[in-house]
């Protein structure tokens, strides 16, 4: 569990070298979205490779609110709450 | 660099280990040479899991290299390496359009083009357009003069994507620069890279109705005689071809290959006239000719091509090398260099007169970069 009034980015193995090593980021923010530009701040070459030039969410990247993808949501609109889990896993399709 | 382009006083070094770099689908490999460039050893992978499109060598600091990576998911980026290409630190910049212009994204960097002296390093990126960066990639600007050129709506991607590539500055004078986008021709700057014009002047393109159109078409690669900066070469979609002007006119020099279609091309860096091409048999297939991987080498700049191929795979080699995949050293004689898609790696250390292969069944390859191992380590 995420501690109170944070929400947790648990990162895919791939992107720990560009966040000096960590597995889990913790950022405050009312949505994805704001969640994400949070992670990109502290972290801007994890934030490169999650959201493209465009501003756009990486085709690839899938990012999981519990169990549901923010696609199937309202993408970076959705709206977290304090101990959230916000899982970046690359999808299948990617290679 | 002297004003030649070539290493010190200009004059090819007769002996020196070489290091090439060859750039993969899956990562980076260092294969070195002795100075006799005939026992190499390899290493790698660095950057692994990556596509390594292009590697470059920083004029001010030739033990700096930058690496155009692209990842499936993780997309394209940049990354720096100071000991040779060993240990590579990512950046956080990279050449892109801003968000919200008509072209945006940034699917790859396709070219890195230092400039002559200091830290200033130019891209090619898809979607096609050039950026310009004065620190060595920590920060990029757009090219507006090509990348809001009034011919813009006339150019289309091509097969491989829709990119700049083929970044050529005179070693003399930075600001005279060609540039190739696919498709849409070779552009020609005088001034730093304000003003672009069409230079595309005896090419044809049997992909337009016209026969010799002003633009529009498809460059495979276009390289720069580094000892005679006003001779330049290109291979095309439709032949193979010379200028003597800088780009300001062209002449076909495809008789005497087997085809008029193909990607790699290199020069002798010491000589103008000594060019190196492997042909394919077309866009269909894109494979070398008849299964027979050959080099062809011309001694007097295309008039006359011969099959430099000893050593070669002549039958049941179908196998393609891509616009970066092949490269020449500044030793003497020159040392030629290639890598195909099917992961194998040859070397020539006598002008493509004999080759021998140095690496087999590496990923995919990319590009090739050969650098004098000696001029890495000198400057760390």
């Amino acid at each position: 569990m995420s501690d109170a009034g944070t929400i947790m980015f648990q990162l895919p193995t791939a992107l720990r070298e560009f966040a000096q090593g960590q597995e889990n980021v913790n950022v405050h923010g009312q949505s994805v979205g704001e969640a994400l530009q949070a992670l990109a701040a502290e972290h801007p070459l994890v934030g490169s490779r999650i959201i493209g030039p465009g501003g756009e969410l990486r085709r690839h990247v899938n990012l999981f609110l519990g169990e549901r993808n923010v696609r199937d949501l309202q993408g970076l609109d959705t709206r977290v709450a304090a101990g959230d889990t916000i899982f970046i896993i690359p999808a299948v399709a990617g290679g | 660099m002297s004003r030649t382009g070539l290493p010190g006083n200009g004059l090819p070094s007769k002996e020196s280990p070489v290091t090439l770099l060859v750039g993969t689908r899956k990562g980076l490999f260092r294969i070195e040479s002795d100075a006799s460039r005939n026992q190499w050893r390899l290493e790698g992978p660095f950057l692994a899991g990556n596509e390594i499109l292009h590697v470059a060598q920083l004029s001010g600091n030739p033990a700096r290299l930058l690496a155009a990576t692209n990842h499936p998911i993780w997309g394209a980026h940049l990354f720096a390496s100071e000991d040779g290409g060993r240990d590579w630190q990512p950046l956080e910049a990279a050449p892109h359009f801003p968000a919200g212009s008509g072209a945006t994204g940034l699917k790859a960097i396709w070219f890195l083009a230092p400039e002559p002296e200091g830290d200033g390093v130019y891209a090619g990126i898809d979607p096609a357009g050039l950026f310009y960066s004065p620190d060595a990639g920590l920060s990029w600007a757009s090219v507006n003069g090509l990348n809001e050129h009034s011919t813009r709506a006339r150019w289309e991607p091509a097969r491989g994507g829709f990119s700049v590539h083929s970044i050529r500055i005179d070693p003399r004078d930075k600001r005279r620069m060609v540039v190739a986008v696919s498709a849409g021709g070779v552009f020609r700057s005088e001034d730093g890279g304000r003003v672009w014009t069409p230079a595309n002047r005896g090419v044809r393109a049997e992909n337009l109705p016209g026969k010799y159109p002003e633009l529009g078409h498809n460059v495979h690669r276009v390289i720069l005689a580094p000892s005679d900066p006003e001779r330049l070469y290109r291979q095309c979609y439709n032949g193979t071809y010379r200028s003597d002007d800088f780009a300001l006119t062209w002449n076909e020099i495809t008789t005497g290959l087997p085809s008029d279609f193909g990607y790699a091309l290199a020069v002798a860096p010491a000589c103008a006239d000594t060019l190196f091409q492997v042909p394919e048999s077309g866009s269909h297939m894109r494979a070398v000719v008849d299964g027979s991987l050959r080099v062809f080498k011309s001694r007097d700049g295309g008039a006359s091509w011969c099959s430099a191929s000893q050593g070669l795979p002549q039958e049941h080699a179908y196998v393609s090398v891509l616009r970066e995949a092949m490269d020449t050293d500044s030793c003497a004689p020159c040392g030629v260099y290639f890598g195909t898609t099917s992961g194998h790696v040859f070397a020539s250390a006598d002008a493509a007169d004999h080759w021998q292969l140095v690496s087999s069944f590496l990923p995919r390859v990319l590009c090739v970069k050969a650098l004098d191992s000696r001029l890495l380590e000198s400057h760390r």
